[in-house]
């Protein structure tokens, strides 16, 4: 069965990436404002850092980069960085532990 | 506030009809209309990053920023309007279980963050709305038509709305297709038994079909369509039951067992167990266990129509001792 593949996997809501909200970054997106100023501003980010990044003509590389927090040359993992660390503002006291993943269950018929 | 969705844009005008006449309200609020002003970004995003060659990449990206934009703009409509129109129609576009389940997300990565001035607002506007989930001044209407894959992908809907404590109001089936349009008798009765069987299934979400032209309203308010408990068996084992109304709904020749997984998280690392993860047609439906099974590890799962049973046993460290095991249980 593959059903995480039916939506558009994202951190935020799917089972299988719990852990893909690890902060082991402390990110390089702003996020001055509150509430969802955030959200806003990091949208406005989003933005322009397409904007450079096209700009850039060396965006086609970034297909060969695993880790996004090992590429912070790229525009295209700035943003991915940036989406991971929203919940975790740059410059804020990381207490955030690593969500624990989810320990699936044989499941049988009854 | 009652949001209102659809499967199919068909369904569309019956749903809202059927919307208006359960409140008494016929002004809809768009929730894309809510966040207009940053479609010009998304669209900026979307052309820029399908360009890389990265498609898995983007298509993560796009999602996740389409969803952010979707939860804050329900929190806006939360916020600026159903304040002070509890009547309030809200037309979600997508699946409301999905963008209720990311709004539980992101509510609880912002708990983990919450130390921040930022992510405090943040956590205290989501909780807000996660509240008025909770309580039911949000509530949910779903419309389908009258066609048994789209039932049951209701039915589907359905359950991953009620793991997420969504009030639901009713769902709605558009007309059943009618002898005199034409349609042949077998369409017809595989749409009735489908409805009639809807009815029962999803019990007790109400669910209505459309009759001479007209949407019926749901005059009751929505009922708790989850139920779970806990109790501990002849063999000392805890046993966790949790019964998601829809949960069964299969629009393939696969069955339930095939298509269900359940597994376990915490979001304490002082516990092995804080949630029993149901995940199911694409919906993954977190449900927080009770206080005595923290300290448990599950150690199997067993699915039976639309209920999951999970097997609990104590986890030795976490019970240093019989008396306080017993006064755990108490």
């Amino acid at each position: 069965m593959n059903e995480e593949m039916e939506r558009p996997p994202w951190w935020l809501s799917q089972s299988g990436s719990d852990d893909a909200s690890d902060p082991t970054d402390p990110g390089s997106s702003s996020t001055a404002g509150g509430g969802f100023a955030d959200m806003w501003s990091l949208l406005g980010t989003f933005g322009n850092v397409a904007g450079e990044w096209l700009a850039a003509s060396g965006a086609g590389e970034h297909a060969e980069h695993g880790d996004p927090s090992e590429h912070p040359e790229c525009m295209v993992c700035k943003v991915l960085v940036g989406v991971q660390t929203v919940a975790q503002p740059s410059g804020a006291p990381t207490t955030a532990t690593p969500l624990a993943r989810t320990r699936w269950l044989s499941v049988r018929d009854a | 506030m009652l949001l209102v969705s659809s499967l199919t844009p068909s369904t569309r005008a019956w749903a809202l009809e059927s919307a208006a006449r359960t409140v008494g309200n016929d002004e809809v609020l768009d929730l894309d209309s809510l966040a207009t002003d940053c479609d010009d970004v998304l669209e900026d995003i979307t052309a820029a990053l399908s360009v890389t060659g990265a498609q898995f990449t983007s298509v993560d990206l796009i999602a996740g920023v389409r969803s952010l934009r979707e939860v804050a703009a329900l929190v806006h409509a939360w916020e600026a309007y159903a304040a002070r129109e509890r009547r309030a129609l809200v037309w979600v576009r997508g699946s409301v279980p999905h963008l209720i389940a990311d709004l539980l997300a992101l509510q609880a990565l912002t708990d983990l963050a919450a130390t921040s001035p930022t992510a405090t607002t943040l956590h205290r506007r989501l909780a807000g709305v996660s509240a008025a989930v909770r309580s039911g001044d949000i509530e949910w209407l779903l419309g389908t038509p009258a066609q048994p894959d789209a039932i049951e992908r209701a039915g589907l809907e359905v359950a991953a709305a009620a793991g997420a404590k969504v009030a639901i109001r009713g769902v709605l089936v558009a007309p059943i297709p009618r002898k005199k349009d034409g349609w042949p008798k077998d369409i017809r009765q595989a749409a009735r038994s489908a409805y009639d069987q809807a009815v029962m299934d999803l019990h007790p979400v109400a669910v209505a079909r459309s009759r001479a032209g007209t949407a019926p309203a749901f005059p009751e308010p929505a009922v708790e369509a989850a139920e779970s408990s806990t109790i501990v068996d002849a063999r000392g084992d805890r046993v966790f039951t949790l019964t998601l109304p829809g949960l069964s709904a299969s629009a393939d020749d696969q069955t339930v067992v095939d298509r269900v997984q359940v597994g376990t998280w915490s979001s304490d690392p002082a516990y092995p167990t804080t949630h029993v993860v149901v995940h199911f047609a694409g919906h993954t439906v977190r449900w927080e266990v009770d206080a005595i099974l923290r300290r448990c590890r599950a150690i199997d799962a067993v699915v039976a129509d639309d209920t999951i049973a999970v097997t609990f046993v104590p986890v030795a460290e976490q019970w240093p001792n019989t008396d306080e095991q017993s006064e755990g249980e108490r």
